[in-house]
């Protein structure tokens, strides 16, 4: 080989290495992640479960996005192949691999995900979408990490996986005031709301009721009273006037000058969002879209 | 001018005359005869013109004094009359024109009380009878919080027809005001609302004139109960002659002209200031910058109007209704019974809340349902 030849493959390779880099997250395991079906709902490359619990995994996924109308899918590797600087790369590439497929249900693509990370030694839950924001406050991501961590800390991998799936039907109750719990529990919350919004409206009635009778019994009263008053000082004299000794003397109108005045209109949007201790910290993932999500060590 | 204290008699059988307003004519109270204003002017045909009384002296005089250390009636303004009838004294107020003798109920016009700068130039009869007025004064009356003494045949017995005093101005003005007025169009562009201003210098002139505006001319009357039973009907002006007076209680003026004018002053330059305002039209908003309205020329004619007055007492408040002898307009702040007002709230307060409890029950439970 000439020395220009090998400087050329050289060139070449670091040019491709260069493009190679730059087109994607996925280096050199690109075709395994990326362009998966979405309707499968585990991923375990890292080979870490049966067959037999991979179709119950991906089973209980199929319920889970039925129950509670969003995406939920586990995903298992053990070469994390990201090519970009991150200081979690456990949950960069969970967020790439959502996005990249093309993972979540609806407009706001809501997910909630699972990343075993044989590679970094890490376990990582990813929230997306705004429905998933108000159900995965950071406190409960926190909450499902402790719940995993004790399977993870064991090797325990399927159990790992089934106990983020229990968290998942725990929590996953679909976002209605706020609240998140269980479905028995939302049930039980709303038949306490009920009850409580029964009591406050009976409350609220008697008093409401009562300002009102005052109100109307005023109203009329002195609607009644008024009637009993009758004397006034006439304030003119139209009855006593000459007829047609009115005559006009001057009558003009002169355009003075022109001023404008502006206003900004206020327009309301919505907004609002869980507030108090409900809250869920949200970032941009590498492919720009927002995600909520945290990692740990096992 | 000695005696001129008269009443009227019947020249067929020397009844009392008196002026009957169903058929605006005198009648006898007896045998029912009716006179017009020719039969009682020619004292040859009718005896009508009988002097009855004597001329009325001071009372102060006469050596009364006051009743009491703390009253506010001076005997200095008191006339003392007596009727030859039945030769009772009768004392008056020094302003009064036409009375009854309370013990005889002799109709007495005192005429020596309207002479001089105190004859009125016109009277309006009344045309409303005591039994009208009856009818008139209950329908007014039936109000919700009406004490129940008020509608009593003794308390309606009360009511007396009786001349007031008035000052009738005819005056012209002219006026001339200059408003800054301003043409409003909105519109938006984006988020903004753009409003534009045209502004205008308006300038408004007229002039106009004024009949026969009535101003009471009494100080024991309430100047606002006498305005709101207007308005008069002053085509049945007729030209003063005493015997209109007879059968009602009459008064003459104790504030002159130049008092009242500024009453009929504060009208006319409203009534003018209205009307130049409402001819400017077309702008959103105005602000006045100039006024300057004047009256040219006003003069006062005197006159008696026709009104039926009760005066009343109620939980030792006065109370007066007025009722307009000429057309019917009655007036007078009604009291009001505090039992009636208190049941009437609670009645409608109960009610409301009931209902509005109801409701929100039934809400209520469709919700939890």
């Amino acid at each position: 080989m000439s020395k220009s030849r090998f400087i050329s493959a050289i060139l070449g390779m670091i040019t491709a290495s260069v493009l190679f880099q730059g087109t994607g997250f996925f280096s050199y395991a690109e075709e395994s992640y990326r362009n998966v079906d979405t309707v499968q709902k585990i991923y375990d490359y890292a080979d870490l479960l049966t067959s037999d619990e991979e179709a119950e995994v991906q089973k209980e996924c199929e319920r889970l996005i039925q129950s509670y109308g969003y995406d939920v899918f586990v995903v298992t590797i053990d070469e994390n192949d990201i090519s970009y600087a991150s200081e979690d790369r456990s949950l960069s590439f969970l967020e790439d691999f959502g996005d990249q497929n093309g993972f979540g249900l609806g407009d706001e693509q809501n997910y909630v995900a699972f990343l075993i990370d044989m590679d970094e030694r890490q376990y990582s839950i990813d929230v997306k979408g705004e429905t998933c924001f108000l159900i995965y406050s950071d406190q409960i991501q926190e909450q499902i990490l402790d719940d995993v961590y004790y399977d993870m800390k064991n090797g325990d991998y399927p159990g790992a996986v089934w106990t983020f799936l229990e968290n998942v039907d725990e929590r996953g109750i679909k976002q209605v005031s706020g609240f998140v719990g269980t479905a028995e529990e939302y049930e039980e919350y709303e038949r306490e709301l009920k009850r409580e919004t029964f009591w406050g409206s009976v409350l609220m009635s008697v008093f409401g009721s009562v300002l009102l009778g005052c109100i109307v019994g005023a109203i009329v009263t002195f609607s009644k009273r008024m009637k009993s008053k009758t004397v006034y000082t006439s304030k003119d004299a139209s009855n006593y006037v000459e007829e047609g000794s009115f005559k006009r003397t001057e009558n003009s109108d002169q355009f003075i000058r022109r001023y404008k005045t502006t206003r900004v209109i206020q327009t309301s949007s919505g907004g609002g969002g869980g507030g108090g201790s409900h809250h869920t910290t949200t970032h941009r993932s590498s492919g720009g879209s927002s995600h909520s999500g945290r990692s740990r060590s096992f | 001018m000695e005696n001129l204290n008269q009443n009227y008699r019947c020249s067929n059988c020397g009844g009392e005359l008196g002026w009957d307003a169903a058929a605006g004519k005198w009648k006898c109270r007896f045998c029912d005869a009716e006179f017009d204003l020719a039969d009682m002017q020619e004292s040859g045909k009718t005896e009508y013109h009988e002097d009855n009384y004597e001329k009325g002296r001071n009372a102060a005089e006469l050596g009364y004094k006051k009743s009491t250390d703390d009253t506010m009636v001076d005997p200095a303004d008191l006339k003392v009359y007596k009727c030859r009838y039945c030769g009772a004294e009768i004392i008056t107020d020094k302003n009064t024109a036409a009375t009854f003798c309370v013990y005889c109920n002799n109709p007495i016009v005192v005429e020596e009380q309207l002479v001089e700068g105190f004859r009125p130039k016109y009277v309006i009869p009344f045309a409303q009878t005591k039994k009208e007025v009856k009818t008139k004064y209950l329908e007014f009356i039936k109000k919700p919080f009406t004490p129940d003494s008020f509608m009593t045949e003794e308390h309606i017995e009360k009511i007396k027809g009786v001349y007031i005093p008035f000052w009738l101005y005819n005056a012209e003005a002219t006026g001339h005001m200059e408003l800054e007025c301003e043409k409003i169009q909105t519109r938006r562009s984006g988020n903004t609302e753009i409003t534009d201003h045209d502004v205008y210098q308006v300038v408004r002139g007229g002039k106009i004139a004024f009949d026969h505006i009535p101003v009471d001319a009494s100080s024991k009357t309430d100047n606002a109960l006498m305005d709101s039973i207007e308005p008069f009907d002053l085509t049945k002006l007729v030209k003063f002659e005493m015997p209109y007076l007879a059968g009602f209680l009459a008064e003459r003026y104790d504030e002159d002209d130049r008092t009242c004018y500024g009453r009929a002053k504060t009208r006319i330059t409203n009534t003018l200031e209205n009307k130049l305002n409402s001819l400017v039209t077309g702008y959103q908003s105005r602000t006045v910058r100039q006024k300057n309205i004047q009256v040219d020329r006003c003069d006062a004619e005197y006159a008696l109007l026709p009104v039926w007055l009760l005066y009343t007492k109620y939980e030792g408040k006065d109370y007066t209704f007025a009722m307009n002898g000429e057309s019917g307009v009655m007036c007078g702040d009604i009291p009001v019974d505090k039992g009636k007002m208190r049941k009437c709230f609670f009645k409608y307060s109960i009610i409301t809340t009931a209902i509005s409890f109801l409701v929100s029950l039934v809400i209520a439970f469709v919700s939890l349902i």
